[in-house]
């Protein structure tokens, strides 16, 4: 894959319309970054898929997963290189353990940029990272509004990292990765790295040098970080004329608490969410002694604010904790807290939608193997992955689904506890099985499980839009270093019944799964089909359904494919029969398969 | 030009190239000198599930979501998800409803029902509510992938820049081999709805 031309850094007080996440990326860029690596997961994955197209000197890398990206990190941190690390709120949980590590120790350079999902828009949960990395791993945690701040925080995320040497955080929400604004650029700025050098008494965290470490953070770094905060610009208020109210806000909230109040009602916004401002706060509530805390999600101000004694009138008993805020929800908030704001108007007459799941694209290559497992009954632990749509009507094959790479060891812990009557089958695929699938493997042969566990292999990190994993040839940049071979792999787990299949021939996955689920040790099926989206869309060949054979028995709107729907055609019978879309269908055969009068036919060209 | 924020959503669903066409849409603000805003919203999967676009420009834009009960532009991509989005609609707001109706997996095994009236119940709730064929424009133009240009082929009727303006936009986001087509298709969206 050769690399296109890549994007100059635009001159200063260039304006540009762009994402949070390309913005990132630039910033990172202009401002020296020399290694932009993570695991993709949304809404952060676009970062690194930008940054690699700007032209500049830095290394853009996708890790097996979100803790080696960090280790990575932290080694050009040690070797006095400026670093951002990007994954999504759950990459933290995985990353967590060499951050809360690395923040004990003084080096610099270091950005940890997540991005959260408030509304699990596409996460299996919701998490404050403000919370996490600011009150628990006590980092720095920046929290920016727009593509401007993104792009301008990120370069004082470098500067406070480096001066007082701790890592940063930089918190985005998806509304602020995807949602684009207008941003203007600055004079860039390199930075070579200082090279890296031994330093015991800092990077080794064994107990004697943790505790010297720990005491000169809490009396040191602390100090200065929140002396920081009460000074930094970015932490500021926005005068208003209904000065008795006040609204203390952060990252995209601030923009719809602006919405609502304009510029009538001061506003303390929060640039710098760890550590708080906190003499600065108690002078604006004190200034405006109707004062409320609108944040989304978790009650994160509020907390602090409440455990230093401030009086406020509320927080989270004006504005939800769950999902995402935008302009009504705040504005009904600010009501009930008695401000003086107008009501947007309530949706009239809400309709019921039709119901539209996301569903496993026409040709996905994951369609047979669930339709497969569906059909014999089995337990099937899930991951993540587009595959999780497998759980869905009407493929109903994916029964347990908790985070990256847990399908094995679910599977596993079942089988050491219970055999249940259907078979226990645990099904990832490539790229999580790469990013921590391969210990849960490792474990589960070592200690005699019988499941059998299926590789989904498409060849790509589907769900999270393309990028490369350690199974394809070439990386991120576009270098053919070879890709791991997932069957010699396994073997080496010492997994010796491993079979390959054809993804899309659904005799092939059922006589496989036969022989796994009746082989006694643990087994390993690998379904190959490149994904039909990326990183080139795919098409074989059209179908179409001979009306004059189609006996409207349904059967291949059991596979659950987007381009199947009903025709207007009905039989003798007034069953309605049915229909391929001509535009969508691209020819994987798994509606041919399971016609059972051979009604489902290639398009003549 | 436009001092207060002018707010469109797009209803889509997955595959319609309703993303692309907020981006374009978002660029002709942006070379218009206004501020812009745009976020969209979209479930896990690539293809077939809901996916809400907006758009906001203006002097001053704050928040990237159009708040409920402020659509000025309703552009529905397909009749069912018109009739979702239009309970947020303003109140004088401007819906254009492509005809195409895309029935969802789920509904054809009968574990949900399509609504067969959206257009009439559409056109009953709605003053100014406008109605075009883009799938067969599309088709007409030279591909069925450019639906999306149609779409914004109508909607820049309403709005105030210029032709030129909208095909620059357009020239510099589709694939290079399709911009003839895309022009075509844009055409074909600017002469099917008629506000007077």
């Amino acid at each position: 894959m050769a690399r296109k031309t890549r994007m100059q850094i635009p001159p200063p007080n260039t304006r540009l319309l762009l994402t949070g996440n390309q913005a990132c990326a630039l910033s990172a860029a202009s401002f020296g970054c020399n290694l932009g690596v993570g695991y993709p997961g949304t809404p952060s994955s676009e970062i690194l898929a930008a940054l690699v197209q700007i032209e500049g000197a830095h290394k853009t890398q996708w890790e097996t997963n979100e803790k080696v990206a960090t280790e990575k990190a932290i080694g050009a941190s040690m070797a006095g290189a400026r670093t951002i690390v990007t994954m999504k709120h759950v990459g933290v949980n995985v990353a967590a353990d060499p951050i809360l590590s690395f923040a004990s120790t003084f080096n610099g350079g270091f950005v940890l940029v997540v991005g959260d999902d408030p509304g699990s828009h596409s996460s299996q949960n919701e998490q404050d990272t403000r919370m996490f990395m600011g009150l628990f791993a006590n980092l720095p945690v920046f929290s920016p509004a727009d593509s401007q701040e993104v792009y301008d925080f990120l370069k004082l995320a470098f500067e406070v990292s480096e001066e007082l040497k701790t890592p940063a955080v930089l918190r985005m929400t998806t509304n602020i990765c995807h949602g684009e604004s207008i941003m203007i650029t600055a004079e860039p700025c390199e930075h070579v790295p200082l090279g890296y050098k031994n330093d015991f008494a800092n990077n080794v965290v064994l107990p004697a040098n943790f505790k010297k470490l720990r005491h000169r953070i809490l009396t040191k770094r602390l100090p200065a970080l929140t002396e920081f905060s009460e000074k930094t610009p970015i932490n500021r208020e926005d005068p208003g004329e209904v000065g008795d109210y006040g609204i203390i806000t952060d990252g995209v909230t601030f923009t719809h608490v602006k919405e609502v109040v304009g510029d009538r009602i001061p506003v303390l916004k929060l640039g710098l969410v760890f550590p708080l401002p906190m003499k600065r706060i108690a002078q604006f509530i004190e200034n405006h002694p109707k004062t409320v805390i609108c944040e989304e999600l978790e009650p994160y101000h509020e907390l602090q604010v409440m455990a230093q004694g401030l009086p406020i009138l509320g927080g989270k008993s004006f504005f939800p904790r769950e999902g995402e805020l935008n302009a009504g929800i705040v504005a009904r908030g600010l009501s009930q807290a008695g401000f003086p704001v107008e009501l947007y108007p309530e949706p009239e007459g809400e309709i019921p939608g039709v119901p539209r799941p996301p569903a496993l694209c026409p040709g996905c290559p994951h369609r047979a193997t669930f339709y497969v497992l569906n059909k014999m009954k089995a337990n099937v632990f899930g991951d993540i992955g587009c595959y999780t749509l497998g759980g869905l009507e009407p493929l109903n094959a994916l029964h347990a689904c908790i985070c990256m790479g847990a399908s094995i060891g679910m599977a596993a812990g079942v089988d050491a506890v219970d055999h249940p009557e259907k078979p226990v089958v645990a099904v990832i695929g490539d790229s999580t099985f790469l990013h921590s699938g391969i210990t849960g493997l490792l474990g589960a042969r070592w200690n005699g499980a019988g499941i059998t566990v299926i590789i989904l292999d498409n060849s790509i990190t589907a769900m999270t839009g393309g990028q490369q994993h350690p199974g394809l040839a070439h990386t991120l940049e576009g270098v053919d270093t070879g890709g791991v071979d997932l069957e010699a792999l396994v073997r080496a787990l010492g997994i010796e019944h491993v079979q390959s299949v054809d993804a899309y021939s659904i005799s092939e996955i059922k006589e496989a799964i036969t022989r796994a689920v009746e082989h006694p040790e643990i087994s390993v099926i690998i379904p190959r089909q490149p994904c039909v989206l990326m990183p080139i869309k795919r098409h074989y060949k059209v179908f179409t359904v001979d009306l004059g054979k189609c006996i409207g028995c349904h059967t291949c709107l059991k596979v659950g494919c987007p381009s199947i729907s009903l025709a207007d055609e009905t039989t003798d019978k007034g069953r309605r029969k049915s229909h391929i879309d001509p535009h969508t269908c691209i020819g994987c055969t798994v509606c041919a398969q399971v016609c059972p009068v051979n009604a489902i036919v290639e398009v003549e060209e | 030009m436009y001092e207060k924020t002018v707010n469109i959503q797009l209803a889509t669903v997955g595959g319609q190239g309703g993303i692309l066409a907020s981006s374009i849409i978002a660029q002709v603000a942006f070379d218009a000198g206004l501020d812009v805003k745009k976020r969209e919203v979209h479930g896990m999967s690539q293809r077939g599930g809901v996916v809400t676009s907006d758009v906001r420009f203006g002097k001053q834009v704050c928040s990237p979501m159009v708040p409920q009960g402020s659509i000025d532009f309703l552009l529905a991509f397909e009749q069912a998800e018109g009739l979702r989005a239009i309970p947020n609609l303003k109140n004088g707001g401007v819906v254009i409803t492509n005809t195409q109706t895309i029935i969802p997996p789920i509904v054809a095994i009968g574990k949900g029902t399509y609504p067969d009236n959206a257009l009439a119940a559409i056109a009953e709730r709605v003053k100014q509510s406008f109605t075009l064929d883009a799938m067969r424009l599309a088709e007409e133009a030279g591909s069925a992938k450019t639906v999306s240009t149609v779409m914004l082929g109508a909607l820049s009727v309403f709005l105030d820049f210029s032709e030129e303006a909208w095909l620059k936009a357009i020239r510099s986001k589709v694939p290079k081999k399709t911009i003839e087509i895309n022009q075509r298709a844009f055409e074909a969206g600017r002469t099917s709805v008629n506000p007077d």
